[in-house]
C-alpha cells in the first residue's frame, strides 16, 4: 500500500499541528472581518449604478427617485413605473435580471442565470453605499455610491 | 501488465469525474449557506480521492474536468475562470501537503486549508474579472462557509479512504509499491 493511502488509514482525524493551520485561517478571519468593519462605506446612499461586464449602464438617484439609461444602456435596459416602484430590467445576451428600485433601495427579483439565482434568493438588498449585488453568469453589477465616490474600480 | 494497470487507472479516474461533476451539478441546484456564489464543495472528495489513490496529473485533471464540465452542463460558461482557477490553486495546495514526505497535517486539516484558498483565489478572481472591490465584503462569510465546507470534505474523504480496502482498486503488487 502507498504512503499516502497509509497514512490516512491509519492517521486521524485531527493533529496537534492542525492547531497551527486552523490558527492562521482564525487569523485571516478575524483580519477579514476587521477590514469589512473598517473599510466598508456604509454611508448614505446617493446613487445606485448598473454594470455590464464593467460598462455603466443605468444610474438610478436615489434622492430625485429616478433613473437614466445610459447611452451603452440603451440596447439592455427598460424601465417601467409601478406604482412607488421602478422596474428595470436588464436583459443581456446571456439572460435577463429585474431589478426593483423602491425609493429605499434596490433588489434583483427575478433572474434566469441559474437554478439558484444567487442574486435574487441569497444578495439581500442595497440600501447603503458600498453595498453590492453580483450577477456572475450574466456579468451584471448593482453597486449603491455614496456621496463619497463610487466603489467601482473602472 | 502494465496496460492493465493503466486501464485500471483511467477506469477510476473516469468514475471519480462522474462522481465529481454529479455532485457539482446537484450542488448548483441549492445552497446551504445564505451567501452568494457559497457552496459545500462536495465534488471536492473526489480530487482528493483522486489525488490520493491514483496520483497529481490525475487529480489536476479531475478539477479541470469537473470546473469546465461542469460550468457547461449548468449552464454558466462564464463562471469557468473562478471556478478553474481557485480548484487548481487549491488543488497544487492540497498535492503540496498530502505529497510531503511526512505528515504536516491530517487530511481533514488539509481540506479545511484548500477549501478556505479556494473561496479566496475565486473571491479574488472575480474582484480582478468584475473590476471591482465590492465584492470583498463576501470574504469573511466565504472563509467561514470554506471552514464548514472544508471539514466535511475531509471527513468524508478520510472515511472513505479508512472504509475502502486497497485491493479494491490495486490488487497488482507493483500498484501497491509505486505509490
Amino acid at each position: 500500500m502507498n504512503d499516502r493511502i497509509s497514512r490516512v488509514k491509519n492517521g486521524k482525524f485531527f493533529i496537534k499541528r492542525d492547531i497551527l493551520l486552523y490558527a492562521v485561517i482564525l487569523i485571516a478571519v478575524i483580519a477579514a472581518v476587521t477590514v469589512l468593519i473598517l473599510a466598508q462605506d456604509k454611508g448614505e446612499l446617493e446613487k445606485i449604478e448598473i454594470y455590464y461586464d464593467k460598462i455603466l449602464i443605468y444610474v438610478y438617484d436615489n434622492s430625485l427617485k429616478n433613473g437614466i439609461i445610459t447611452e451603452a444602456g440603451k440596447k439592455y435596459v427598460t424601465e417601467k413605473s409601478e406604482g412607488n416602484e421602478l422596474r428595470v430590467v436588464v436583459t443581456v445576451p446571456e439572460g435577463y435580471n429585474v431589478i426593483v428600485f423602491d425609493g429605499e433601495g434596490a433588489k434583483v427579483t427575478e433572474a434566469d442565470c441559474s437554478v439558484r439565482a444567487d442574486c435574487v434568493n441569497f444578495s439581500g438588498k442595497i440600501t447603503k453605499s458600498g453595498d453590492a449585488i453580483f450577477c456572475v453568469p450574466h456579468s451584471l453589477s448593482v453597486v449603491g455610491v455614496g456621496t463619497e465616490g463610487e466603489e467601482v474600480l473602472l | 501488465m502494465k496496460g492493465r494497470n493503466a486501464a485500471k487507472r483511467i477506469a477510476l479516474l473516469s468514475v471519480l469525474c462522474a462522481g465529481a461533476l454529479c455532485v457539482f451539478v446537484v450542488e448548483n441546484l441549492f445552497s446551504p449557506f445564505p451567501v452568494p456564489g457559497a457552496k459545500l464543495g462536495l465534488g471536492n472528495v473526489f480530487a482528493i480521492l483522486a489525488l490520493i489513490w491514483l496520483g497529481v496529473p490525475e487529480g489536476m485533471i479531475l478539477v479541470i474536468i469537473k470546473s469546465v464540465l461542469g460550468c457547461l452542463i449548468t449552464g454558466n460558461p462564464g463562471a469557468v475562470i473562478y471556478s478553474l482557477s481557485a480548484g487548481l490553486v487549491s488543488v497544487s495546495f492540497s498535492a503540496a501537503m498530502i505529497y510531503a514526505k511526512r505528515e504536516i497535517f491530517t487530511l481533514t486539516a488539509i481540506s479545511v486549508g484548500a477549501a478556505v484558498i479556494n473561496n479566496i483565489v475565486q473571491n479574488a478572481v472575480f474582484c480582478l474579472v468584475a473590476g471591482t472591490v465590492s465584492a470583498f465584503y463576501l470574504m469573511p462569510y466565504l472563509l467561514v462557509t470554506g471552514v464548514i465546507g472544508g471539514l466535511t470534505v475531509g471527513v468524508t474523504s478520510t472515511l472513505i479512504i479508512k472504509k475502502t480496502p486497497s485491493s479494491a482498486f490495486f490488487s497488482d503488487a507493483s500498484e501497491h509499491k509505486g505509490g
